[in-house]
């Protein structure tokens, strides 16, 4: 229908620029054409423009009786007039039709535009909150890590506090534990463990396999009589046994580092016999792993 | 005889009568209603004052034409009035109509561009 339309259009166009020779279209035709091109744009709803049409068929009916009547009759102009206007105004109601689908079309897609921005918007909420609830029990569980740790630790201290005695002293400072073993339990000159220092050793050993983030660094020490030489030897000497011991006692390796100080690093003065005294220790400096790490 | 050429004679000037008053009645109707179609375009301040102009012309013309007694004139005028007046309310609601579809358009864009910048959000809150 359509294409028909095209091709009577063209022939009118055609007939048009050759008017002088060929001959000119009816006022039927015309109004007829007009109409019938009005009726092809029209959207399936237009009812108003449907209703438009009708009446511009009903105009075509009155010209046709007219014109075969009389095709010189002097209202054939005004209903041919009237016959154009009726196609013009089916033709721009249609328009207006078709753009209220159009207006129709755009509010569903705009519900469902909102709806999918709606459930985004969830969805960005979900995953929030569940980070937030993932870093709250992250925060809850290092808490309670930490609070783990400094209840072992105290608890450790607790149980090398009860070594203090005569011979091991128990401080603490920003190193850690130390623990600080007097001469007297080591023989004169030489490196051997005697029995009370390994009770003390075994005694620190099993703390040290309870707790398992301390580490210990063994120190040797000594006062500044005899040659430095000896004095490092020695204290390297006593430092390793005691390690050893330790190692033996069933303490990991890597929890434990031994070191000869010599009479580098004196904690009391070593002019007098006292002084002397207090220089000639091994130290078992324990640290915290856990708070090494952070 | 006299007596049949006196009862067809009646019966003629009946008929014309009564297609005369037809006629008259089909202006009277079309005038009419070109008058209520001018009242209603006249509630809309935004119609094309030219078509409004030519319109109220027409109607003046088809009135003229009646008086003269054209009647079939005057209907078809009347009928040509009144459709420049339905042009000119069509044509301003196509107007009204083309601005809330190009109002209405923007606005869905703008939904798009949202739904689009909140869909990029969500990517980027589960990627992590």
């Amino acid at each position: 229908m359509k294409t028909k339309n095209i091709l009577t259009l063209s022939a009118l166009v055609a007939s048009m620029s050759f008017a002088a020779d060929a001959p000119s279209i009816s006022p039927v035709d015309h109004c007829k054409l007009a109409l019938d091109n009005a009726k092809t744009t029209l959207p399936a709803n237009a009812i108003s423009a449907r209703s438009t049409l009708a009446e511009g068929y009903g105009a075509l009916n009155q010209l046709e009786m007219v014109y075969a009547d009389d095709d010189d009759s002097d209202l054939i102009p005004t209903l041919v007039e009237n016959c154009s206007k009726y196609a013009e105004l089916a033709k721009l109601q249609g328009e207006t039709q078709a753009l209220r689908n159009h207006i129709a079309e755009n509010w569903d897609k705009r519900a469902a535009t909102n709806r999918t921005i709606e459930a985004i918007q969830e969805q960005i909420g979900a995953a929030r909150s569940g980070k937030v609830s993932d870093l709250e029990a992250e925060k809850q569980a290092i808490k309670a890590q930490k609070d783990k740790l400094e209840a072992s630790k105290n608890e450790a201290m607790d149980k090398l506090n009860a070594l203090q005695s005569q011979m091991i002293q128990v401080t603490k400072d920003a190193r850690g534990i130390i623990l600080s073993m007097s001469d007297i339990l080591f023989d004169v000159g030489r490196a051997t463990l005697k029995t009370d220092l390994m009770t003390s050793l075994a005694k620190i050993a099993g703390i040290l396999s309870v707790y398992q983030q301390f580490d210990v660094s063994i120190e040797g020490n000594t006062d500044n009589t005899g040659s430095e030489e000896f004095n490092m030897t020695l204290s390297q000497q006593r430092a390793e046994n005691v390690m050893n011991f330790l190692v033996e006692q069933g303490i990991a390796e890597t929890r434990l580092t031994a070191k000869g100080l010599g009479m580098t690093m004196p904690i009391a003065d070593n002019s007098t016999k006292e002084g002397r005294q207090k220089n000639r220790r091994v130290d078992l400096v324990i640290t915290d792993r856990t708070q090494k790490v952070k | 005889m006299k007596a049949k050429i006196f009862a067809c004679s009646i019966s003629l000037a009946l008929v014309a009568l009564t297609g005369c008053s037809s006629s008259q009645t089909a202006v009277n109707r079309s005038l009419g209603q070109a008058e209520a179609t001018r009242i209603l375009a006249s509630e809309n301040t935004n119609l094309d004052s030219k078509l409004t102009a030519s319109a109220n012309s027409k109607l003046d013309a088809a009135r003229a034409l009646k008086e003269d007694g054209k009647t079939e004139e005057a209907q078809a005028m009347a009928e040509q009035g009144e459709l420049e007046l339905r042009l000119a309310i069509a044509k301003s609601e196509n107007e009204s109509v083309k601005n809330e579809d190009k109002k209405l358009q923007e606005a869905l864009n703008a939904d798009e561009e949202r739904k689009a910048l909140y869909q990029s959000i969500l990517d980027k809150e589960t990627k992590k």
